[in-house]
């Protein structure tokens, strides 16, 4: 009896299963413990998980969050404990925190950001240099325009996502590895997929999908006083 | 680049992802340096029809549960993934741990239907594998196969270096024990047992395989042929090789490992669910059915065991639904207070149970409506033939009165979509035998005016088959239908069936034919294969990949005449190519039963007194044991 955030891992293997395989993971993993979700009411009831924000496929995550509703009364630890044991190989549960039986948002409407890095995995030795210098001047842009095609629109939709980039830096190891705070929700939502390719294209570089590796970090919300907190402080 | 990351490379550019990446539940990961024989398990077809055969888990459990032994899957690829995988150089690779096939000690098929023998090739040449037997040398993985095509296992003759047959629980570890023995005198870590009989190491590997029970070790022998194209015999190239290979059986199906931690995938396959296998073989004796002949005699798993394993496979699994596996589930001998026991506990844990091949003449009225009630399969019957002569022929025990008094219960119970099975094209059948599947189907929709209490939809299917002639049953010796003649006769049925609420579905004939072909070939047909192949051909059960003028051009330019295979009838006294291989049911039987159809003969159920099949020449079987209690 209650509601739950849970905060968890998609990493390895288990990155390219979908949205919905992953709703059919938690169900079962769900029904391997003694914890009993709560079902919807009408014809076709369903359990109770809703998560909080799609993550592109192939993607990896250290900050996926689902929530729950429970029939049995188990506590968050227990619940942390009953999963642990259940679930596949590269999805860990990493917290558990109660939220208000009755609230009016629910955690997924309240995300405001999401941070992820972007892993370049090829062999181009200059990409590296000519990324990390570019990416000042590119920040400095007063617009950057994406191009991207709208499946609804069945055609090639300019915007600017200059608005939605918080944050965009590289680590200083000898990888090239982007980190990067993005608009994230309803409103100017940024999948960083579309912000390197801008960047590779603002650089003069190719941009090859396989040769680049994304992780999701985190997701963010905006507090009662308007300071940004990690979506495990979320309390409804 | 190591395989792993090229092959994710890839992955990001198919339909299926998912499909190859593994790390699903209760996949088996190990050492590789922990191990001393890895098996690579094949199934030549799309993952998710893989995933969902039951032999698959079976095996890999069983094959995994020796310390010594890491068993990995392997799948044909879809369309768009093998295109990307020639084209990066990604060799065919194992699902768990990325490993190239090649890197395999075995690479074990499974042989389920004929239209997946181009992908057995496909994978064997994405592999880097070379496709027949003698062109592979130490350095190769022993290729072999099990399942139900290997009764008939001449067209991959050429291709396999051996294939097992019956059940595959105690012989594929005698196997993987002998080519344990092989790579370890490989390495050079042993000595061979007798370094006199100047044999290589693989050639003294085939001949060890071919003295164990159940094995065929296909090029110890040479096939013998007449004049007239027809096979003569096999010729033994080595004394030591046995005349015939007897099949396997496992008789204790209570103690016979079973996996009750089943891989669990991510994905939607075609039956997601967790399965329980209640019992193996049947006694009816069909005559066109190849299972009930190879798969005697039945074998049942105890009430206690099947409400156990049901409880843990759910527990472990998480699924929601559970399905009961066998040949024909109502013949279990206790299936009443089974069924009961079970709707109880599925009702308990929220499982949805499905029982497939149900027959509800079985059952009282009252757990009929507990069926009904959890039942999400519509209502099936089989009848395969029109009219009673034509099943008597087939031997075919269900009459037209017994699927009237069902349709008319499920009915009243609300039942309101009905599937009717047919074939066609079987010994002996005439237009009347036509008109009799439509009189059926119009008879039914009678009852339904007549009882039904709801006025709403109402549908009856009539889904019509080819007739096959399989290798392994009383028809055998029968020739196929030509695709002209199954083309009229469907044109003939869907004129007849133009009733309300009927829907007609059938089969396409071209597939049939090919069916036919390989179903009955002897090696010569294998040479057609690889070149049908070479043309492109793969998936061929698949109607958006199936290209029927590639096949025909594949049968000209190897010089090999499908008719001949397909269309010929059998002299009895003709050797036939699978003669070698002894399913249990003796050749003997099957001709008495050919005889006994030609005379329109049924011939009883065996539970009902044992009927002589030949099993009793191998195995006491527990049917005749209990014989006594039914007759
Ligand atoms: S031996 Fe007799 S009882 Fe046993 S399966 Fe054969 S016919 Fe049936």
């Amino acid at each position: 009896m209650g509601r739950f955030l849970i905060k968890f891992t998609k990493e390895g293997e288990i990155r390219y299963i979908s949205h919905l395989d992953l709703l059919r993971v938690f169900q079962r993993a769900f029904r391997r413990t003694d914890v009993r979700l709560r079902y919807s009411q009408g014809y076709n009831p369903h359990p109770k998980i809703s998560f909080a924000m799609p993550l592109s496929l192939g993607f990896e995550s250290r900050g996926e969050y689902v929530e729950i509703e429970t029939e049995s009364g188990h506590g968050p630890e227990q619940i942390i404990r009953e999963l642990a044991e259940s679930m596949p190989r590269g999805l860990q549960v990493l917290a558990c925190s109660p939220l208000a039986e009755t609230s009016k948002t629910s955690p997924g409407a309240a995300v405001e950001f999401a941070s992820y890095t972007a892993e370049y995995r090829g062999d181009d030795a200059a990409m590296r240099d000519s990324l990390v210098a570019g990416i000042l001047p590119f920040l400095g842009e007063k617009e950057i325009i994406s191009v991207k095609y709208s499946k609804k629109k069945k055609k090639d939709i300019e915007t600017d996502i200059r608005p939605s980039i918080r944050s965009l830096s590289s680590a200083s190891d000898t990888r090239l590895l982007l980190t990067m705070m993005l608009k994230a929700g309803n409103v100017g939502n940024l999948n960083p997929e579309q912000l390197v390719k801008a960047l590779c294209r603002f650089c003069g570089r190719e941009y090859l999908e396989y040769e680049w590796r994304y992780r999701r970090l985190d997701m963010f919300f905006r507090d009662g006083k308007g300071r940004i907190r990690p979506l495990t402080d979320f309390k409804g | 680049m190591d395989l792993s990351d090229k092959i994710e490379k890839l992955l990001t550019r198919v339909s299926k992802p998912a499909s190859y990446m593994g790390g699903e539940l209760y996949s088996v990961l190990k050492e590789p340096e922990d191990v001393e024989l890895h098996f690579g398990f094949c199934f030549p077809d799309l993952y998710e029809i893989g995933m969902s055969y039951l032999g698959m888990q079976i095996i890999y459990h069983v094959l995994n549960e020796q310390p010594w032994i890491w068993c990995q899957r392997l799948f044909a690829p879809g369309t768009d993934m093998e295109a990307l995988m020639r084209s990066e150089g990604v060799p065919l690779f194992t699902i768990e741990n990325k490993q190239p096939a090649r890197e395999m000690d075995i690479l074990g098929f499974t042989l389920q239907y004929e239209l997946s023998f181009t992908n057995i090739i496909n994978m064997l040449d994405l592999a880097g594998i070379p496709v027949l037997a003698k062109d592979r040398d130490d350095t190769m993985p022993v290729i072999a196969a099990g399942g139900n095509c290997s009764f008939s296992p001449e067209p991959l003759a050429d291709v396999f270096d051996f294939f097992m047959l019956g059940d595959g629980e105690d012989v594929l570890i005698e196997v993987s024990e002998a080519v344990r023995e092989y790579k370890r005198e490989l390495s050079g870590m042993q000595e061979p047992a007798d370094t006199a009989d100047g044999l290589r190491p693989k050639e003294r590997l085939l001949r060890k395989l071919a003295g164990i029970d159940g094995v065929y070790v296909p090029s110890l022998y040479e096939p013998q042929y007449a004049e007239n194209g027809c096979m003569t015999g096999h010729r033994k190239l080595w004394d030591g090789a046995p005349d015939r290979v007897v099949k396997r059986f496992v008789m204790d199906m209570d103690t016979v490992s079973y996996p009750l931690r089943p891989i669990v995938p991510f994905t939607d396959t075609v039956h997601d669910r967790s399965v329980i296998e209640l019992f193996r073989g049947c006694t009816r004796g069909c005559r066109f059915c190849q299972a009930g002949m190879i798969c005697r005699p039945v074998r049942e798993r105890s009430p206690e065991i099947i409400k156990e394993y049901s409880y843990n496979s759910l527990k472990n699994t998480g699924y929601d639904e559970m399905s009961l596996l066998s040949l024909s589930t109502s013949d279990y001998s206790r299936i009443e207070p089974l069924v009961r026991d079970l709707m109880q506990g599925c009702r308990a844990m929220d499982v949805g149970l499905s029982l497939p091949s149900l027959r509800l003449d079985s059952f009282s009225e009252e757990i009929l409506k507990e069926i009904m009630g959890v039942r999400k399969t519509g209502l099936t019957f089989a009848p395969e033939a029109g009219t009673q002569r034509l099943r008597d022929i087939i031997n075919k025990s269900i009459t037209e009165e017994h699927i009237y008094t069902a349709a008319e219960k499920a009915i009243r119970l609300g039942y309101s979509n009905i599937k009717l099975y047919f074939m066609i094209g079987l010994p002996g059948e005439t237009d009347e035998d036509l008109d009799g599947i439509a009189e059926i189907a119009r008879q039914i929709t009678a009852i339904n005016r007549e009882v039904s209490e709801k006025k709403g939809r109402f549908n009856v299917t009539v889904s019509v088959s080819n007739f096959v002639p399989k290798a392994q049953t009383p028809f055998q010796w029968a020739a196929q239908d030509t695709p002209e003649e199954f083309n009229r006769k469907h044109l003939y049925l869907k004129d007849r069936l133009k009733m309300k609420n009927v829907s007609y579905q059938y089969h396409g004939t071209e597939t049939s034919f090919l069916e036919a072909v390989f179903a009955r070939g002897d090696r010569r047909v294998g040479r057609a294969l690889i070149r049908a192949w070479e043309l492109g051909c793969r998936f061929d059960g698949w109607t958006e990949h199936f290209d029927y003028s590639k096949w025909l051009q594949a049968f000209r330019e190897t010089g090999v005449d499908p008719d001949f295979y397909a269309h010929r009838g059998r002299a009895e006294d003709e050797y036939l190519p699978w003669d070698l291989i002894d399913c249990g049911v003796s050749k003997e039987y099957m001709l008495k039963e050919k005889h006994r159809s030609e005379e329109g003969l049924q011939t009883r159920d065996c539970r009902k007194g044992c009927t002589g099949c030949g099993i009793k020449r191998y195995q006491e079987c527990p049917v005749y044991e209990q014989g006594a209690n039914y007759s």
